[in-house]
């Protein structure tokens, strides 16, 4: 035990090293995985480590009278392989609304939400970001869930000025754009890499990891961090394989990267897939034998994924944003709601988009019908307190609460096995 | 003799200070406040916002709007083609030429356009290159045909638009995580220019290359490339590129809106007031609040800076109508200024400014 005494003569001694500001590496990023880090103590400019601003115009304006208070909701609804996701996005922003207005809404007004698919037209989800700003005048919009989706959203949105809350989209690169419109309460890709790469390599001493991922942005960028993490740690991947999005037409059985996993023969495999592809991939893994440990990303955590995998499903470990199974009134009570709506668990993404939708209301409590104050209150969130556990917002206004991890045990996932000695 | 023609040479590089500011709410005409986008086509301004699509001639404003046959109220972007003088307003709901007093649209349902939110608009020759969010299209109007430019067939990893601009022969593109991308129309060739480090947190060294994949607005003039991004400003010549920060130049902020070139000189549009760079002294003049960035109320300055020192500060009169600084363009010598919250005009003068029409 340290005492007090002991502590401030540390705080003398080396005032740096005792500084509480984490948020002052950008990402939670290791010294390990810093990019360049074997060769430069520090590149010309780090981004990110700054809060966000927003300068304009706009907290003038006078709140209007209106007869909803109206919320976009932006997802892959239907005619998408993200529609699972989509769905229970919107499960859980109409729960949350659905309470806020059992509760009295906004000063007795009532919220109303606006939906829109976000993958019709080539581009649709800026088409739809338009029509929410100009033609629905929401205040804040939830969503989206592709990386490119919510790419193409949030430039449309820094031009309209609107707040976008970002509840399900895991690409690092969403909040590396300095735009200062768009949040996100959902641990990204970057820190569920870093997790996998450390647990891989430092403690369980794997040398040879392979990646397999979907052939798309979030596949690409997904796996990204893992890659490079790999490479700084002394591990380059033997192989990166590709499985295409559209599988089931064009190629159900997954010959080929099941024949070049088996020719890598790797000493485990970290797959970055949907559940549904995730869950024929490991059916088929395992079919063809091959029995190197899986490790996947959170989206394995749908009920598809077991469905589809079934036994070969057993010992598949993923990385998981946040822990379901942590005692918390707040969860609780979320989760036996969402039960006696739809007889089922809330996933991952009912989970966060209850929470980002509450940090909206929350903003909208506090800010008034004003977008621009709105969003000065969203970025003034450092810390929630949501079903999803402690939300801790960044400078680019991204969650960096840590990550955990769960292994599929008999059917069911067990939350954090293994226990990770180094989360992010 | 020498050093008397090294300092002419230093003061001919020095951009000049603007004294006289004058600016243009809606009690003057503007069909909003916000202000996206001005072009300047001989005595008309253009103006476009979240509105509609304002144009001054002969001091009076005039606005139309999707009544008149507007794609779209809120205009990101103009380009007059010089030649016809037809005006290709890029709006969030297609694409509109105004020609004769008529509006023509073309959207993504009924045309080649590959997305009907257009960031950018440039008049190349007798065709017109479009930024929209989901790629890059060419439409040339001779024939009324469109070539749309995606990763498929140019060196983009995702197609999203942000800028286009034409100059001395050459195409240039901002786009979002991809760069600057250059085509020439006479071999139809692309040639891609990225960020050597390829990291989106940091900037590895401040002369490798692009300051960021992020780019924002793209500006060719005398042989100089300007490329703006959120994170800075970067310049190439040919052969050396230069990176520009607001902590070490007088650049205004890292938050570049967008950059249009004249001569050898950069104006960049920021969050933070707009700056002008001489390309070959460094030094800058940036016109911005006094005090707080964000306080477009004033009272504004125009400070001096040699590469990032700070040499003085020149107290205006009236500052721009705001901070937040979207776009620019030239008239002669007048520089206009569009807005987040109305549109400027800046002219030489006298160290004896004349007040501005308070916003």
């Amino acid at each position: 035990m340290i005492s007090r005494t002991m502590v401030v003569a540390l705080c003398a001694l080396s005032p740096s090293a005792m500084s509480d500001d984490s948020l002052a590496v950008y990402g939670n990023t290791p010294e390990e995985l810093r990019p360049f880090g074997r060769f430069l103590t520090a590149p010309y400019k780090q981004f990110f480590v700054e809060p966000l601003e927003f300068t304009g115009p706009g907290r003038e304006k006078p709140e209007p009278k209106v007869e909803t208070v109206r919320i976009g909701v932006l997802a892959p609804l239907e005619g998408s392989h993200e529609t699972y996701i989509g769905r229970d996005m919107l499960a859980g922003v109409e729960l949350a609304i659905d309470e806020r207005n059992k509760s009295g809404g906004f000063r007795g007004t009532p919220f109303e939400l606006v939906v829109r698919n976000d993958t019709g037209l080539w581009g649709a989800s800026a088409n739809e970001i338009v029509a929410f700003s100009y033609e629905d005048s929401v205040w804040a919009v939830i969503g989206t869930v592709d990386g490119a989706n919510t790419h193409i959203a949030i430039r449309v949105a820094l031009k309209t000025e609107l707040p976008v809350m970002n509840v399900a989209d895991t690409d690092p690169t969403l909040v590396e754009t300095k735009i200062p419109w768009i949040f996100r309460n959902i641990a990204d890709d970057r820190q569920m890499a870093y997790t996998i790469a450390f647990h891989l390599y430092k403690e369980r001493s794997f040398e040879r990891v392979a990646i397999l991922r979907a052939d798309n942005r979030y596949g690409r960028f997904g796996v990204g961090e893992f890659r490079g993490g790999s490479v700084r740690l002394g591990h380059p991947p033997p192989i990166e394989i590709n499985y295409e999005v559209a599988h089931r037409n064009l190629n159900p059985e997954f010959a080929l990267q099941i024949e070049r996993l088996r020719r890598v023969d790797p000493d485990a495999v970290v797959l970055w897939a949907d559940a549904e592809a995730a869950g024929h991939l490991v059916r088929r893994i395992r079919g063809a034998g091959l029995t190197m440990p899986v490790f996947a990303c959170d989206r394995v955590l749908h009920g598809s994924f077991v469905e589809i995998a079934g036994d070969a499903a057993e010992g598949v470990v993923a990385v998981v944003p946040y822990d379901p199974s942590s005692p918390s009134r707040l969860h609780e009570g979320f989760r036996d709601s969402y039960r006696k709506l739809h007889s089922d668990e809330p996933s991952v993404h009912a989970a966060h988009s209850y929470d980002g939708t509450m940090m909206v209301l929350a903003a909208i409590d506090k800010a008034g019908l004003n977008r621009y104050r709105i969003r000065d209150a969203l970025a003034e969130i450092d810390q929630f307190e949501g079903v999803t556990g402690k939300i801790e917002m960044d400078r680019v206004h991204s969650d960096r609460g840590r990550v955990t991890m769960a292994t599929m045990r008999g059917g069911r996932w067990v939350y954090n096995e293994p226990k990770v000695l180094r989360a992010f | 003799m020498i050093s008397v023609w090294i300092v002419a040479a230093a003061l001919a590089a020095t951009p000049p200070v603007y004294h006289l500011w004058e600016s243009f709410h809606t009690t003057d005409g503007l069909p909003s406040e916000k202000a996206f986008c001005v072009a300047v086509d001989r005595d008309r301004v253009w103006v476009g916002t979240d509105r509609g699509l304002a144009c001054r001639e002969e001091g009076v404003w005039r606005t139309y709007r999707e009544a008149e046959g507007l794609a779209h109220n809120a205009v990101l972007s103009v380009a007059v083609d010089p030649a016809t003088r037809e005006l290709w307003a890029g709006t969030m709901g297609g694409l509109s030429r105004l020609s004769a007093g008529r509006f023509t649209t073309f959207t993504q349902f009924d045309s080649g356009l590959p997305n009907d939110v257009v960031f950018g608009v440039a008049i190349e020759n007798q065709n017109v290159w479009v930024a929209t969010t989901v790629g890059q299209g060419r439409y040339m109007v001779r024939e009324g045909r469109w070539q749309v430019y995606t990763p498929e067939n140019s060196p983009q990893h995702e197609p999203w638009g942000y800028a286009v601009d034409y100059a001395d022969g050459k195409v240039w593109a901002a786009l979002w995580g991809g760069g600057v991308l250059e085509f020439d129309p006479a071999t139809e060739k692309w040639k891609d220019h990225i960020d050597p480090d390829r990291e989106m947190e940091i900037d590895l060294f401040r002369d490798d290359g692009l300051i960021h994949m992020i780019t924002t607005a793209v500006s060719y003039r005398a042989g100089i490339l300007w490329a703006a991004t959120y994170f800075g400003l970067s310049s190439y010549d040919g052969y050396r590129w230069r990176g520009y920060m607001d902590h070490d130049t007088g650049l205004a902020s890292n938050f570049i809106n967008s950059v249009k070139a004249k001569g050898r000189q950069a104006w960049l549009c920021t969050d933070k007031g707009l700056s002008v760079v001489d390309y070959g002294s460094n030094r800058w003049v940036t016109y911005a609040p006094r005090d707080d960035p964000s306080n477009y109320m004033g009272p504004w300055v125009a400070r001096n800076y040699s590469e990032g020192e700070l040499l003085n500060t020149v107290a205006l009169e009236a500052g721009l109508a705001n901070n937040f600084v979207l776009g620019v363009d030239f008239h002669g010598e007048d520089v206009w200024v569009a807005t987040a919250k109305g549109v400027s005009r800046g002219r030489l003068g006298g160290a004896k400014s004349r007040k501005g029409i308070s916003p």
